[in-house]
């Protein structure tokens, strides 16, 4: 996607939430994860959520990612209410519209880089098998391992793993992606080469949706929001 | 993969051993004589006076091939002239049943010879003088003394032992089936125990081996119509003759078959339980151990339906490779045991084919509901999962 077709997509806000309530019961009690959040997301942004653990910010990024389904409100992506959708639609969602990206990589082990960026390929039944190997050594060659599509995870470093990770997140072209304490597990010039890659891909139309509790990451975001016990407390440019 | 591949192999070494068991004993069973129908001539009744079993008129040559060629079902029929007569060998001598017997006497009575050869059909023709012994009579007449070539005399007639029969024990009546002998029937009939001048290629009794149990029934029948039109009993008319039939046999035999089968149905489905039972605790394990997969693949756009054929196939392909190498190890150690163990081993291939099915089967019915329960999860908490 690129910033022209960006600009002149729908008006209405790409991610929509109208007093979200997301809540858990553990044994007799009820957690509060999420108590009300109103927010909306313009396409394109870069967005940074962050507060300390236990703020409900990665349970709002499950609840965008569609893995998770909320308790009460509205949650409208690209005008269409998740809450009423199938087990099947929310796949078929999570399969065209969003990346995902997670701290621990969630590689497949034993398997090669190539095949790892292909896998949501496998489910999207709409690729044939040589377009599924193109595409996944395209994305590869985006994120600069093309030289590794033949390692597999246990070869490669935590910086390279993430980078097959952000391959995956791209291999059927997302409108979201969404990073869930991505560098959490990397040292620190290796986080700068990740958040470059997601300043990149910003650039080209995707949404970046990062959860981070470090404030340096954050503050490169074009927009902030925090959270805290549950409630969203501040939401800064 | 270890459940299903002891499962299979047990399949198949079980129901292999069991299933030559059972050949073994129908084997056995058959040699009692169970596809055997005995034809007698019956009473006859003169002035109201009813004489004993046999007295009618007797059966002969051309009832026998009438028998053989026309009846359907008929494997072997032999014609046989009966009596009783001292047997005399130097100064010994030893009083025992003489049976005129035709050409298919020893392969209707499934017996067979330990020393000498069967009547050449020269001999059954024409009425030579040869003589073929039980054990029991060869052991009174010469002792542990050589029984073939021997020289002995019935009713004063010289005859040469040219065989000795094999011992067949009692029969399920008791008496001593060893303790006789036997002569060509021409030679019976011309030289022994006299032919009759109403029927003269007479014949006492007339044993017929039907080729299967199940044709049992018709060929009795059938051979009991044919007997009514040749002697002109009248419809509605008391038969003047009997067929006989091993009934009690019969049924002892087809509820040794049934208990076999069973015993084998319920080998093979504990087996094949107990391997599945072992693919779905694998199966379990499995799922739980890649709980976080799961949610990856969840993650990225996989449908329920995506995770519970994933599961399924494996399952499948495992007992299925699980199967194929226990039919391997089932099936080499049938035969070693058919080998060095002397035990008759029944392999076909459609055992094989149907272990095969059975393993996939048992595949698909206890990976199903693993897969279901990875299919069931929820992806947060499967990617969460540690």
């Amino acid at each position: 996607m690129t910033e022209a077709q960006a600009q002149t997509a729908p008006a209405s806000p790409q991610i929509v939430a109208r007093d979200l309530i997301k809540t858990y019961r553990m044994g007799d009690s009820i957690i509060g994860a999420l108590q009300g959040i109103n927010v909306d997301v313009a396409q394109g942004e870069y967005l940074a959520v962050t507060g300390h653990s236990g703020s409900g910010k990665s349970t709002f990024m499950n609840l965008v990612g569609a893995l998770d389904t909320p308790t009460a409100g509205s949650l409208k992506i690209e005008n269409r209410e998740l809450s009423g959708l199938s087990s099947d639609a929310l796949a078929q969602y999570r399969n065209e519209k969003i990346g995902f990206v997670f701290q621990t990589f969630n590689l497949l082990a034993r398997t090669t880089a190539l095949d790892n960026v292909a896998l949501p390929l496998l489910y999207s039944h709409r690729h044939s098998k040589v377009d599924v190997r193109e595409k996944a050594r395209e994305c590869l060659a985006r994120v600069g391992l093309a030289a590794r599509e033949r390692h597999q995870p246990s070869e490669l470093s935590g910086g390279q793993q993430q980078r097959v990770a952000i391959a995956r997140a791209l291999v059927n072209d997302p409108h979201i992606l969404l990073a869930d304490e991505p560098t959490g597990a990397l040292d620190s010039r290796t986080t700068d080469e990740i958040i470059a890659l997601f300043e990149d891909l910003n650039a080209s139309g995707i949404t970046v949706i990062l959860v981070t509790h470090e404030r340096d990451i954050a503050a490169r975001a074009h927009r902030r929001i925090t959270f805290r016990d549950g409630f969203m407390v501040e939401d800064a440019p | 993969m270890l459940g299903v591949i002891i499962g299979v192999a047990s399949v198949i070494v079980m129901v292999s051993v069991a299933s030559g068991a059972g050949q073994a004993i129908e084997d056995r069973i058959k040699a009692l004589g169970t596809n055997l129908l005995v034809i007698q001539p019956g009473s006859y009744t003169s002035g109201g006076r009813r004489a004993g079993e046999g007295t009618a008129l007797s059966l002969s040559e051309a009832d026998l091939t009438m028998i053989r060629d026309k009846i359907p079902g008929v494997a072997a029929a032999a014609g046989v002239i009966s009596g009783s007569a001292p047997i005399v060998f130097g100064n010994t001598n030893w009083t025992t049943s003489i049976d005129g017997v035709g050409p298919d006497f020893l392969e209707v009575r499934n017996w067979d010879l330990t020393e000498g050869r069967d009547f050449t059909d020269v001999e059954l023709r024409s009425a030579a003088k040869v003589i073929i012994l039980g054990v029991t009579t060869a052991r009174e007449l010469f002792g542990e003394g050589p029984v073939v070539g021997q020289q002995v005399r019935v009713m004063n007639v010289p005859f040469t032992v040219i065989g000795l029969l094999s011992p067949k024990g009692q029969s399920g009546f008791g008496t001593d089936q060893d303790d006789t002998a036997i002569v060509p029937v021409s030679t019976a009939r011309r030289r022994l125990f006299g032919a009759e001048k109403t029927v003269p290629d007479n014949l006492k009794r007339i044993m017929v081996e039907v080729a299967s149990a199940e044709e049992m029934n018709d060929a009795q029948s059938d051979i009991e119509t044919l007997l009514r039109q040749r002697r002109h009993v009248r419809p509605g008319g008391t038969d003047d003759f009997q067929v006989r039939n091993m009934a009690e046999f019969i049924r002892t035999r087809s509820e040794t078959q049934n208990i076999l089968s069973l015993l084998l149905g319920a080998t093979a489905a504990i087996s094949l339980i107990v391997g599945g039972i072992g693919i779905m605790n694998i199966m379990l394990v499995s799922v739980t151990e890649r709980t976080k997969e799961i949610g990856l693949r969840m993650a990225v756009g996989a449908r329920r339906g995506d995770i519970l054929s994933q599961f399924l196939i494996e399952a499948v392909t495992l007992c299925l490779t699980g199967g194929f190498i226990g039919l391997v190890i089932g099936g080499s150690s049938a035969l070693a045991l058919a080998e060095w163990g002397a035990w008759p081993i029944a392999l076909s291939p459609s055992l094989v084919l149907i272990a095969l099915a059975a393993a996939g089967f048992v595949g698909v019915f206890f990976g199903y509901y693993p897969a279901r329960r990875a299919s069931l999860m929820n992806p947060i908490d499967a990617l969460r999962y540690e």
